[in-house]
């Protein structure tokens, strides 16, 4: 016996009441077969899932070879819809097929999660219309708010099922899809019109609700090309003959509550999967008292105040809330937006996390983000004994086993030899990897440096193999894996410039330029909101050589740095701009970030020349900052210095903008304006850049010397310490030749440079013996003035 | 006696105003309302966001979840704390919410450095009290003690701008609900709050700030902020529609062009402090003037002004440049700073040809 048509069930994947829905339909049909939108190259594993594992989990699939790098997750909680159509299949006797392309497949390839809640770019304007207009009838802000509000509360379940039918029949109206979702769907209905021809008994169909109206549509017509046979489920692209590199697979891994969560960033489906979890275990309202027992509990253990009086205020309020939205008891948002409510005491900068889709943006109420922790979970997976293992493991043996290495005892390793080079880059994945057994005792700090040797520690602990199942999720081969943490460290960096461009050395280690555009994106973003102009030069300091040099490390020209490079560039001019004290400590790095910023325009005038750009900015408007900061009397003169020695440093400078070279008089008169005590900051910055443009010239020497000499004794006191550092940033030789110009200036030619450069006696410093001299002068001075000096003054 | 035709007022109070919507509202009301208040909750709500069938208007760009919040906060007798950027409409809320709520928004302690308790709980008419002593007649009533007594809902605005033990004079009010009067005796020395009584403060983050005021106090509070309109395009329409309102006031027959209106909003946006956080790419600072929506509503204005009366002609990029100098940077030389950059950097890269103009007027601004 056979339905006319097959039960096809639209669902919100990880959603509590279709995982309800799915099993009441199942139980109640008893169908013969039950298809699920899953990886159908996973169909001959399928027994993997019902060994007894931990939730969550996902199928992690992969493609990678040469210039593919594929990815994607199905992942399952036990609340999703899916892994309910999986057990309760088995416990009614089903025949179980996942029926979607496999992850491999073109159609998939913009899609890192096959369950995330927004399948593509286009249908997300039309779905949202349709939400907002929904949102706006009912007067609900929000997708999760709205669907919670529709569905995920405690009424008939059979009604619900036709208001679900309806909801997506809306949401998808008759948008054909991408081409991608069009060839999935085509699959699927294959899938489908091979049960029904089978004609052996019922058949459900558990797909996203995206695509359960095309299902409908699309299976009939399949039906007339379907043969007794399993559709054929397609094969990835063969391998060229000539690399036959190409790899690709299906596995499962552990998964975490923490990654199913929209709020963490990923592209993942419902938010809060812990209290979802709660609610599909024990139901709307305990789940409620549970999310604030919870919540509370953390924040008294976060040092956070929560008072009972505060608890009874969340209740209350959130009753309150339910009651005028129609709710029969508190959904989520009414309990979130309770505490909201009663718990923050302060203004927010932010909205509120649950009023928008994506990460938690900076600038949240720690209580907030504290809560929002609470309800996505700490919850991870863990494979039962006995699952095959992610092709990490192999993968890993075979990187080591092809650069010749084996974990044992210490390895010394040659960077500057191709095999060497090749040895580090593994063991830096592995690093990235922290796969315990892999640690560097010694070796350079910075990719590109002149150092050549690097010391390792390599051993194989016991908890190593669990730490590469685990790395298991993250890719199938190292350089995979690898390059998703490293992604996941970057992504982490946030705004912190120092730990970005950490994350980007370490990339150069491990010979990983590739990343995705997305992280490119949230990479430049992050740049782009860096507080502080200093940690910003250092780390321009350490790219922008490792992308026009790297070629050994294969970083040179990679999108990555450039990217970084170029919102650094843009931020870096943007504080520069505004004027600030620069503090004693800062000085230093202060102008090596001046000089970054010089050097790269410089670069890029010289990269101009040859015709051909690699880097898009504006080497215009540093000028013009440069030019503004020189002439900024507000700002630090340290600064006014270095930016006025960065126009004298490079020769086009005065051309682009149109003004009249650079010569010396213009630093001459800058250093002539300022007090005596800024004056020596001014020369720290014009020599910090411009050393080799002014530093020989003898008119300069002799402007800079007419300005000391007119000093009285005091300003000299004042002007010397700054003065001194200014000079510091002579080499030796270069000291010794202004000594000797000095000395002819002063008429003194015939004395040797060492009578100004020796070091002074010990224990003595510079101020102390100008102190002493100015003291000497004013007592011989007195003495003059009572007639009792004999003539001996110096 | 003030006259009821709202026509004839410079500016009429919401309950004044909106007097047919409410009346619509409270007769189709089925709903269960708190004691004390005016409207059930659904109905207060219909009225601050409209309700198309019952002809009631939208009065406020604000999400739904925020008003639902403050009613609620409201009928469950805590005081309600909008706090939030100038000119978010935080007073409009509160007059709103009061309308709603008691049907009369006019119990209003303003907050300012000079405020004093008589201004808050009652004072005395000094010729009846010497003649008399103190009694019922003689005392004169503050907003505080009219809306204890009366069972209404008290606005009071800018509270962080008051000083701090003013601001204490609330605690027993919000926590015992009742005001003692020592100068009268027996009945009338305890004043007890009537159902419907509740506090509504605004406080503007710009100010002192919530910092300050005692702790004690704040948690006898609800705290609910005021964002400025997160959605580009509502804005945009706010803006087009206020300034237009205000240019067929001045007697102006014409409006300012969209995309002069475009530069204009997109400008006040990029340089506010985004609540969109990180995701949106830029990392301007934000500037220290204010840049709310009303601020933008003025900033068109003035250029439809500029436009007309000197040269009769629609306003351009160029207008815009020079009253978005005069009216956001005023003599701030940071601000200035930042403008400038803004135009170098951002406007700059931007495309379109109202744009191109907007850069080339950079030169206007000081």
């Amino acid at each position: 016996m056979s339905a006319a048509a097959p039960c096809i069930i639209g669902v919100r994947h990880h959603s509590p009441v279709c995982a309800q829905l799915v099993a009441l339909r199942i139980r109640a049909l008893r169908p013969r077969y039950v298809l699920i939108e899953g990886p159908a190259d996973f169909n001959a594993r399928l027994d993997e899932l019902s060994l007894g594992h931990t939730l969550p989990l996902a199928i992690y699939s992969y493609l990678s070879g040469a210039g593919v790098q594929r990815g994607s997750w199905s992942p399952f909680a036990e609340h999703s819809p899916e892994w309910q159509a999986l057990v309760i299949a088995r416990e009614v006797g089903a025949q179980l097929r996942f029926i979607d392309l496999p992850a491999w497949h073109d159609a998939m390839s913009d899609l890192p999660n096959r369950y995330a809640d927004a399948p593509e770019a286009a249908h997300e304007a039309r779905a949202e219309a349709y939400e907002q207009a929904l949102a706006d009838t009912l007067a609900i802000e929000g997708r999760d708010a709205l669907w919670d509000h529709l569905f995920e509360q405690e009424h008939d379940l059979e009604a619900r099922a036709l208001q679900l039918q309806t909801y997506f029949e809306h949401l998808r109206g008759d948008d054909p899809g991408s081409s991608g979702n069009r060839a999935r769907e085509a699959h699927m209905a294959q899938w489908i019109a091979w049960a029904m021809a089978r004609n052996d008994g019922a058949v459900l169909v558990v797909c996203g609700g995206y695509h359960a109206p095309a299902l409908a549509r699309l299976w009939p017509a399949a039906a007339a090309a379907a043969s007794a046979h399993e559709p054929v489920v397609p094969q990835p692209p063969a391998s060229d003959a000539s690399d036959g590199s190409l790899r690709h697979g299906s596995f499962l891994v552990p998964y975490s509550y923490k990654r199913l969560d929209a709020f963490q960033g990923y592209a993942s489906g419902m938010s809060s999967p812990m209290y979802y979890q709660w609610l599909w275990q024990h139901g709307v309202a305990a789940a409620g008292l549970q999310l604030v027992r919870e919540i509370a509990q953390r924040l008294r253990q976060r040092k956070l105040p929560v008072s009972t009086a505060d608890l009874i205020a969340v209740h209350t309020q959130a009753r309150a809330l339910a009651h005028l939205r129609g709710h029969a008891q508190p959904l989520r948002v009414d309990w979130l937006d309770a505490v909201a409510a009663s718990l923050v005491k302060e203004a927010q900068q932010v909205p509120l996390p649950w009023a928008y889709r994506g990460a938690i943006r900076a600038g949240t109420v720690p209580l907030l983000v504290e809560a929002m922790d609470v309800l996505a979970g700490d919850v991870r997976g863990r494979l039962a004994a006995g699952t095959p293992q992610p092709p990490l493991l192999a993968s890993v043996a075979q990187a080591l086993a092809d650069v010749g290495l084996e974990l044992d005892g210490e390895r010394r390793v040659d960077l500057l030899q191709q095999g060497g080079r090749a040895q580090s880059r593994v063991l830096h994945r592995l690093l990235l990897l922290q796969i315990p057994g892999v640690a560097r005792s010694q070796g350079p700090a910075l990719a590109l440096s002149g150092e050549r040797q690097e010391c390792w520690q390599l051993s194989r602990p016991l908890e190593q193999q669990a730490a590469l199942i685990e790395a298991g999720a993250y890719g199938a081969t190292l350089a995979d894996a690898a390059r998703a943490i490293l992604e996941e460290r970057l992504r982490a960096a946030g705004n912190d410039v120092t730990a970005l461009a950490a994350g980007l050395n370490a990339a150069a280690f491990a010979g990983l330029g590739d990343v995705s555009e997305r992280l490119l994106h949230d990479l430049q973003a992050a740049v782009a909101a860096a507080p502080q102009l200093e940690p910003l030069g250092r780390a321009l300091a350490v790219l922008h050589p490792l992308f026009r040099h790297g070629d050994l490390l294969g970083m040179a020209g990679t999108a990555l740095l450039r990217s970084t490079i170029e919102a650094a560039f843009d931020r870096a001019l943007w504080l520069l701009e505004p004027p600030v004290a620069i503090a004693a400590a800062d000085a230093f790095a202060h102008l090596n970030a001046m000089t970054a910023l010089r050097d790269v325009v410089r670069a890029y005038w010289a990269d101009e020349a040859d015709g051909a750009t690699r880097l898009t900015l504006e080497p215009q408007r540093a000028l013009a900052v440069f030019l503004r900061k020189a002439q900024s009397l507000a700002s630090a003169a340290l600064s006014r210095g270095a930016a006025l020695g960065a126009l004298v440093s490079l020769p086009q400078a005065a051309d682009r903008l149109d003004m009249q070279a650079f010569d010396l008089a213009v630093p001459l008169a800058l250093l002539r304006s300022l007090p005596p005590e800024a004056l020596g900051d001014a020369l720290a910055g014009l020599l910090a850049l411009a050393r080799e443009q002014l530093a020989q010239e003898t008119d300069f020497i002799a402007g800079l010397d007419a300005l000391v000499t007119v000093f009285d004794d005091d300003d000299f006191l004042r002007a010397l310490p700054a003065l001194r550092g200014a000079f510091a940033w002579l080499p030796p030789r270069e000291r010794g030749r202004l000594a000797t110009a000095v000395l002819r200036l002063h008429q003194a030619g015939h004395l040797a440079q060492s009578v100004l450069t020796a070091p002074l006696p010990a224990r003595l410093d510079a101020e102390q013996i100008a102190a002493a001299a100015k003291r000497e002068r004013q007592v011989w001075r007195l003495l003059e003035q009572w007639g009792v000096a004999a003539g001996d003054a110096p | 006696m003030a006259t009821k035709d709202p026509s004839a007022l410079q500016r009429p109070p919401a309950e004044i105003l909106y007097a047919d919507q409410l009346q619509r509202l409270a007769k189709a009301d089925r709903d269960p309302r708190p004691p004390g208040w005016a409207l059930s909750l659904k109905a207060a709500r219909a009225f601050i966001l409209g309700d198309e069938a019952l002809g009631v208007t939208r009065k406020v760009v604000a999400p739904a979840a925020a008003i639902e919040r403050m009613l609620v906060t409201l009928a469950t007798g805590r005081g309600l704390m909008l706090v939030g950027e100038p000119g978010t409409a935080k007073s409009l809320l509160s007059e709103l919410l009061a309308t709603a709520v008691s049907g009369l928004s006019t119990l209003t302690i303003q907050g300012g450095a000079s405020i004093t308790e008589d201004q808050i709980k009652y004072s005395w008419n000094y010729a009846l009290l010497i003649n008399e002593g103190p009694s019922l007649r003689a005392l004169v009533p503050a907003p505080l003690y009219q809306g204890m007594r009366d069972g209404r809902l008290v606005r009071f605005e800018e509270i962080t701008r008051a000083p701090l033990e003013v601001q204490d004079c609330l605690l027993g009010m919000l926590s015992d609900r009742v005001m003692a009067v020592p100068e009268l005796s027996g009945e009338q020395a305890m004043l007890y709050a009537r159902e419907g009584f509740n506090i509504v403060a605004t406080a503007n983050t710009r100010d002192r700030g919530v910092n300050e005021m005692s702790a004690a106090l704040k948690r006898r509070f609800d705290f609910e902020t005021v964002f400025p309109i997160l959605d580009y395009e509502r804005e945009l329409a706010l803006v087009q529609q206020a300034s237009t309102e205000l240019m067929a006031r001045s007697g102006i027959p014409k409006t300012v062009p969209a995309d002069v209106l475009e530069l204009l909003v997109t400008t006040f946006r990029d340089l506010r402090a985004s609540p969109d956080g990180a995701r949106r790419d830029g990392g301007m600072d934000q500037l220290n003037a204010v840049m709310s929506t009303a601020e933008a509503v003025n900033v068109a204005h003035a250029v439809g002004v500029r436009a007309w009366f000197l040269e009769q002609r629609d306003g351009s990029p160029a207008d815009l440049v020079d009253c978005i100098a005069g009216t956001v940077a005023k003599d701030d030389a940071d601000d200035r700073a930042k403008l400038r950059r803004y135009f170098e950097q951002k406007v700059a890269k931007k495309a379109g040809k109202h744009w191109r103009a907007y850069f080339e007027a950079r030169h206007r601004l000081p």
